[in-house]
């Protein structure tokens, strides 16, 4: 084993995460090289350090009561599903507009092939159920870990 | 009042006993039990508010992130799969919450360290326990948040690197790897022989 390869795997060694074959190398290689050994102290020094950081938490702070955040979840619940309530609401009124718009469109259209004539009604039918999706995004996107 | 009495003991019985495990927890929250919900902030709240102030360095906003962490756990339980423990879950709702409020605050994140910090001779780090807090505390900062995240679940939490992984969404070389950069650049940055500078002047 090399130093760069020793000093890659050192975390999984202090960790003690290294499988048994690499730990027995590793060993060896420490046994044999001054600078790894002090890299190596170095690294457990400095994560007793990181250790000494944590904060020592007492009391829980008054703002994460169980009942002040059930408050808050269930304010939280009505104002979306209000929310939606009335964007349903605006979305049937563009739908219905929509799809007047469509039957327009249609009726011009009903002198060209069949196939057009169906393809500006799939085009009004896909536009219906947007903008419901946006609603959830943020919240899914913290749930999931994809905002990052 | 004696039935009511009896019956408020039968149902308390196996309570007392012991404590509710995570899925029992789980499956009496999504039943409307509002004292199965305060189980759960109470079990949990040290460990993700800890997380939170790591990757934020501040108090209020982690008051806020942890809020909003709890309100969604409470509204969203029912997309916890029981693929990982509620646990690994409630780290990842956390830390995916605490990065999020980071970039929102960006403006008001904490000053990073000048790179200027040579690592000539280093000595004995020792000193007392409030200096090795504050120190470490200052050495967190040097590192990028997602790198910090790493550090804070293995050494605050004690997580191995497959558990960190499924809270992280990366691989166990991933965690290997973050954690490895992570030291190099805590490395790079300190330098024992300057604690004093550190203590004071940072």
């Amino acid at each position: 084993m090399d130093c760069d390869r020793a000093a890659r795997l050192l975390v999984s060694r202090i960790d003690g995460e290294l499988e048994a074959g690499v730990a027995l190398e590793m060993e060896a290689h420490l046994g044999s090289c001054p600078a790894c050994r002090a890299r190596e102290e170095d690294e457990r020094s400095l994560r007793a350090l990181i250790r000494a950081g944590a904060p020592a938490l007492e009391a829980r702070p008054a703002s994460l009561s169980p009942s002040q955040l059930l408050f808050r979840s269930r304010r939280a619940f009505a104002e979306e599903a209000s929310l939606v309530r009335s964007l349903k609401r605006v979305a049937g009124l563009a739908a219905a507009l929509l799809l007047t718009s469509g039957l327009v469109i249609a009726l011009e259209k009903r002198d060209r092939p069949a196939e057009d004539f169906e393809a500006s009604i799939g085009v009004v039918a896909s536009s219906f159920d947007a903008p419901l999706e946006v609603l959830i995004d943020q919240e899914n996107s913290i749930m999931l870990g994809l905002g990052q | 009042l004696k039935i009511l009495a009896r019956g408020k003991s039968r149902e308390a019985a196996p309570l007392l006993a012991r404590p509710p495990d995570d899925q029992e927890l789980v499956v009496r929250i999504l039943a409307g039990d509002d004292a199965a919900f305060g189980t759960l902030v109470q079990t949990y709240w040290e460990r993700l508010f800890r997380l939170a102030l790591g990757i934020l360095g501040d108090w209020h906003l982690s008051e806020d992130v942890l809020q909003e962490v709890f309100v969604l756990v409470h509204r969203k339980l029912g997309s916890f799969d029981g693929r990982s423990s509620l646990l690994t879950w409630l780290y990842r709702v956390t830390v995916n919450a605490a990065l999020k409020a980071r970039q929102r605050e960006r403006r008001k994140s904490l000053p990073s360290l000048s790179p200027e910090f040579d690592r000539s001779a280093p000595g004995p780090a020792s000193g007392s326990e409030l200096e090795m807090k504050e120190l470490g505390q200052k050495l967190l900062r040097c590192l990028p948040a997602k790198l910090r995240a790493v550090v804070l679940l293995r050494e605050w939490e004690g997580l191995g690197y497959e558990e960190i992984g499924r809270v992280l969404g990366l691989s166990r070389g991933a965690v290997e790897q973050r954690l490895h950069r992570a030291m190099v650049e805590l490395r790079r940055v300190w330098n024992p022989a300057r604690k004093e500078e550190w203590l004071h002047g940072l």
